[in-house]
């Protein structure tokens, strides 16, 4: 088996759906009273990350069999870029992006090796655009 | 029974909040085997993507940590309690994920052995407790686990009649 890829064809995602959160990997300490306590319970962290793109009709044939075919509904592991890092600017302290000699900044580049999270995507129409939202898990 | 634990694992206990992950490694060891398996109950790093693979590099049991590490399975496992008149004994219970798990468990028909040791996350070398040379005695399950039991050999194993106090075999009691 190996990894899939997130298909290039398909958008960034946009901002306005983005939500990320750490799976608690923490163990409560069960008191009657006072202060709560926590300790760790294991080690590899996994995120769960809301996302969602606005794609037209041709592109939401590309997520559709992309999910359906290739991930096998949402089964299998996806190589996919970082939203949030891949292709942004790569920054000096004061903020100012680092260029190349001829004056291209320089790109970060990242991946998350993720699989679909535990609800299937979900797809609304907007015009004549669609709007499908999913979640992945990004694998630790 | 007192047992030493390191001074990093009693603070770890004893600690308020915080503390650092308890690791559970085992070794399996089967004549049909041609290496051991060791497996982990903490995804402590990832080994591969491809296939993805977690696991926890020790040196416990001998094993070099680069080439063999402890790969993690979906597991809970109880270590063996102190209890004083009843053998040590332990349970692994193992998410059945494949059909292959119990082809396996089947296919043997005499004990593996197994070890069995703790660890904290943050000291994989440093052992904690361990327990050596107990049995894998049963293992059941179902569609959702499989239920490993380990502990020591069955007494009704045992052969009958045992050995005799003759002066051969017993001479201290003789003198």
């Amino acid at each position: 088996m190996t990894v899939l890829t997130w298909p290039s064809e398909l958008p960034k995602p946009d901002r306005d759906g983005y939500q990320r959160q750490i799976d608690d990997p923490r163990l409560g300490r069960s008191r009657d009273a006072g202060p709560a306590g926590w300790r760790r319970r294991w080690s590899s962290v996994t995120k769960s990350v809301s996302l969602t793109i606005d794609v037209d009709r041709s592109r939401k044939a590309v997520f559709d069999r992309f999910y359906e075919e290739d991930a096998d509904f949402g089964s299998n592991l996806i190589w996919m870029p970082d939203p949030t890092t891949d292709g942004w600017p790569l920054l000096a302290s004061d903020g100012r992006p680092l260029l190349l000699p001829d004056g291209t900044p320089i790109l970060m580049a990242a991946r998350w090796l993720c699989l679909f999270g535990k609800e299937p995507p979900r797809e609304t129409v907007r015009g004549i655009r669609f709007r499908i939202s999913f979640s992945v898990t990004v694998m630790p | 029974m007192s047992r030493r634990v390191s001074v990093n694992a009693r603070t770890a206990f004893d600690a308020e909040t915080g503390g650092d992950v308890e690791v559970a490694l085992f070794v399996f060891e089967h004549s049909f085997l041609s290496e051991p398996i060791r497996l982990s109950t903490d995804p402590t790093e990832r080994l591969s993507a491809d296939p993805i693979m977690y696991g926890t590099r020790s040196s416990w049991m001998g094993a070099n940590p680069v080439t063999d590490p402890y790969l993690f399975v979906l597991a809970s496992a109880e270590v063996p309690g102190d209890m004083e008149d009843a053998p040590a004994s332990a349970t692994l219970v193992l998410e059945n994920v494949d059909n292959e798990i119990a082809a396996v468990l089947r296919s043997i028909v005499d004990y593996a052995t197994v070890h069995m040791a703790v660890v904290l996350a943050g000291s994989p070398d440093l052992i904690e407790v361990e327990y050596r040379d107990l049995k894998l005695v049963s293992a059941d399950g179902d569609a959702g686990e499989v239920r490993i039991a380990i502990g020591r050999r069955p007494i009704e194993d045992e052969r009958v009649p045992m050995d005799r106090f003759t002066k051969d075999r017993f001479p201290g009691i003789y003198r």
